[in-house]
């Protein structure tokens, strides 16, 4: 996956991260200036965050 | 699990809500953090716990990527303070081991461009990387000794067990614009350090060995 598509998706995922809104902005001011591998780890990072935080909203959904 | 459609008329679906959420964020006393998955979760002592724990876990992994950055996006946005430390070089022309050149400009651009990012980063982020320099006996006895007064506010702050960051920021920022309007200089502060104290005794003998120059 190229830095394009890597930024993409991170971008995609810090507006369901549960950051507060300045370290939003400080994410994207940094961004364009990441290297590939940091971008891997920042994305895999809150990728995992928003999955966690989507099953265990499904999980107190389907325990009613 | 959620049925599409099954929840019957919108007050059906908000008695729904409540059941699953105890009231969604207007029950918490915290403060809505805008993303509302999250504050619904938070909402819930079933589900609060396991909600804040994923929180504080991605923030230590935020944290991480966050500190691995110093090797190449502050190199590049700071290359003259990835070299040295803008008092060191400041120190070092008073003393005469070297001129202050047209970097100069350069370096006030990269100080006020550090300070103003520092605006923007969370306090969990901002911490590690401060920690070091703000509470260290050093920077401490610089403050102490800085001839115009740093506000009795700021030096509380940086001193109490849970200091702000920011407040390290604000504490540069008073010294970068003390210096910039002339109101003091280095040789001000070396002047009033009895002994020439403030390294543990011969500071200009310390920073003339660290640079390499003669006396």
């Amino acid at each position: 996956m190229d830095k394009k598509a890597i930024t993409k998706e991170i971008i995609k995922y810090l507006q369901l991260s549960t950051m507060e809104p300045r370290e939003k902005a400080m994410w994207m001011l940094l961004l364009p200036d990441m290297e590939t591998e940091k971008l891997n780890k920042l994305k895999s990072a809150l990728k995992k965050e928003v999955n966690a935080i989507t099953d265990l909203y499904l999980e107190a959904a389907s325990a009613t | 699990m959620l049925k599409p459609g099954g929840l019957g008329n919108p007050l059906e679906l908000i008695d729904k809500a409540k059941d699953l959420f105890g009231g969604g964020p207007e029950t918490s006393t915290e403060r809505p953090t805008g993303n509302s998955i999250f504050d619904l979760l938070r909402g819930n002592p079933e589900t609060k716990e396991k909600a804040e724990a994923i929180k504080e876990n991605a923030e230590k992994e935020r944290a991480n990527v966050f500190l691995e950055l110093g090797s190449s996006v502050y190199r590049r946005w700071f290359p003259n303070l990835a070299k040295f430390t803008d008092l060191a070089a400041a120190g070092a022309e008073r003393v005469g081991i070297r001129d202050r050149g047209a970097e100069a400009v350069s370096w006030q651009h990269e100080f006020e461009t550090i300070t103003a990012f520092s605006l923007l980063t969370p306090d969990f982020l901002l911490k590690p990387l401060v920690d070091p320099l703000a509470q260290s006996e050093l920077f401490k006895k610089m403050v102490d000794y800085w001839p115009t007064s740093i506000p009795d506010d700021m030096k509380a702050n940086l001193n109490s067990a849970n200091y702000d960051p920011d407040t390290f920021f604000d504490i540069i920022r008073v010294m970068n614009q003390d210096i910039a309007a002339g109101k003091t200089t280095v040789e001000d502060v070396l002047k009033l350090i009895p002994g020439g104290s403030l390294m543990g005794g011969g500071m200009l003998d310390r920073l003339r060995g660290l640079l390499g120059a003669s006396s």
